[in-house]
């Protein structure tokens, strides 16, 4: 069954698309994470053109976050303290991320930039992240890595009380790693909820059903204002294809979410591990080994 | 179109529009049309011009394939088909092939002149990689299509427009060759044109992006809401 996509000028499997939609919508509903930085790839492969694949994308997450996010508020699961101070990093970052790419793609070499970001961000989270996890589950061992960065974080000054989170640190500390996250992940084109998630667990120290629910719950304000700013400049969201991936996902989430409470938070963040570190190594796969097509032919927005 | 004998040449389409529905996946034409015997007919399908880019991939420190060269390929042709009831090559001279850009190597290589610092096989190359990839999304043809022909005189063909086509005006040039010379040509307008709902959002997104934009948070947060109470339904 075919369905004709307005915008992105294209007719999809409309079965393909849910089960897309359906896949995510189990990453999201398992991990905590928006999802968009699979589902774009996804898109492309199936022949959507990439600007509206990335867009849409956004688009899609502004509705699984907000269905995640109810479910967090609900189940007590969100920091929203803790929140607002990393929306104001995160909306400063990205606006600023978003004038640098602009400033980088002039002068060349992008592509070089964001894929070399891309491999270290994700190999030192995937890495530390599998390390810990692989030491608490088999080896029963607490690592110091909370410790050695709470150290560095309390010296800044402004301290203040997030009782939700049971932490007294300075708000420089969220707001700061917030802007650094999004201006990274303005530039890379991705939401940045899998780095976000690592950075509030160990450098923050918050909890990780806590630290999955705030940053679901942030996501919503992050992607909506890229949402907002695709669809109105730049004209490259299909809200068609955003509804059905929406749809999709809302039938997979629940599946991920009756599973991920089968697990404890450490094998939770075990798998997380797991998934960053594929991506890492399929990116490294992606650039070192020759491509199947050298080139490749795209219409000019 | 009514057929008359005294008419040596006459062509036309069974539909003058395509539209785009909702579940729309493609279209199909039909060009039919009279022709005096020993006669070839050379049918061009042309879309809308379009702004392409061909990107090429190159090693960066000999280790990293990464996007690097990206060729302009401005108001290209979205669609070129070229059909006939013979090869092309055993029509016409080459000479008027290009003259009168019946070629989709001609079509692309007329874009490439800004690159004046290529080497002709470097020309070549990309020239020939652009049309591969045009051939592959099935907007460029291949091969000339056949036109078939009845009795020397009746031809008719379908010409296959892929979904991906874009909305606009498309010109078919059907031209009348004898001898290996064009000797008349005529002019048969074709649109494609989204419709319904396919319409509605396109113009919306195009003419009124603040009220589109606005309009897909508002769905996006009711879906949001929805899918929150299915999944707490299909839990509890």
């Amino acid at each position: 069954m075919e369905i004709y996509l307005p915008i992105a000028e294209i007719s999809v499997s409309l079965p393909v698309i849910l089960l897309i939609g359906a896949a995510i919508g189990m990453i999201s509903g398992f991990f905590g994470i928006g999802g968009a930085f699979l589902t774009t790839p996804l898109l492309i492969f199936i022949g959507i053109p990439p600007y509206i694949a990335a867009a849409t994308a956004v688009t899609q997450v502004v509705g699984t976050s907000l269905s995640g996010t109810l479910a967090n508020l609900k189940n007590d699961n969100v920091d929203i303290k803790m929140a607002s101070v990393m929306l104001c990093g995160g909306l400063i970052g990205s606006t600023a991320g978003v004038f640098a790419s602009k400033i980088l793609s002039l002068l060349g070499y992008i592509d070089v930039i964001i894929s070399i970001l891309y491999i270290i961000i994700l190999g030192i989270i995937g890495s530390s992240m599998f390390y810990e996890t692989i030491q608490l589950i088999y080896l029963k061992k607490n690592t110091t890595a909370i410790k050695k960065s709470n150290r560095f974080l309390l010296a800044l000054p402004f301290k203040m009380i997030f009782p939700k989170s049971k932490l007294y640190i300075s708000f420089l500390a969220p707001l700061l790693l917030m802007l650094i996250i999004n201006f990274i992940a303005a530039i890379m084109g991705i939401g940045g909820g899998f780095i976000m998630i690592p950075v509030m667990i160990y450098l923050l120290g918050m909890p990780t059903q806590l630290a999955l629910g705030t940053s679901l719950f942030q996501v919503i304000f992050t992607s909506a204002n890229t949402t907002f700013f695709q669809a109105s400049l730049n004209q490259s969201v299909d809200i068609i294809l955003a509804i059905f991936l929406v749809l999709g996902s809302t039938l997979g989430m629940p599946f991920a979410t009756k599973l991920s409470r089968k697990f404890n938070s450490d094998y939770l963040r075990f798998f997380l591990s797991l998934l960053i570190l594929g991506i890492c190594f399929q990116l490294i796969y992606t650039i070192i080994f020759p491509p199947q097509e050298i080139f490749t032919l795209e219409k000019i927005h | 179109m009514a057929f008359s004998m005294e008419n040596d040449f006459l062509a036309d389409l069974d539909n003058h529009v395509i539209k785009i529905t909702s579940n729309f996946s493609g279209g199909n034409i039909l060009l039919f049309g009279q022709k005096n015997k020993d006669t070839d007919i050379i049918a061009v399908i042309k879309g809308p011009e379009q702004n392409f880019q061909l990107i090429e991939k190159t090693t960066f420190l000999n280790i990293f394939w990464l996007n690097n060269n990206i060729i302009k390929l401005p108001a290209l042709p979205s669609v070129f088909k070229v059909y006939a009831t013979r090869p092309l090559e055993q029509i016409l001279p080459t000479e008027l092939i290009d003259l009168y850009k019946l070629n989709s190597n001609f079509i692309v290589n007329e874009k490439l002149i800004y690159y004046d610092q290529w080497s002709p096989e470097q020309r070549k190359k990309v020239n020939a990689h652009a049309i591969r990839l045009f051939q592959k999304k099935n907007h460029y043809t291949s091969d000339n299509r056949i036109i078939s022909s009845m009795k020397d005189q009746l031809f008719r063909t379908t010409i296959h427009l892929p979904d991906t086509s874009p909305q606009g005006s498309y010109i078919i040039t059907i031209y009348l060759v004898k001898n290996n010379h064009i000797i008349k040509a005529q002019i048969t307008p074709l649109t494609i044109q989204k419709v319904e709902l396919s319409e509605y959002i396109f113009n919306l997104s195009k003419n009124f992006s603040y009220l589109y934009a606005s309009f897909t948070l508002i769905i996006m947060i009711f879906l949001g809401w929805l899918s929150n109470k299915f999944i707490k339904h299909f839990i509890s």
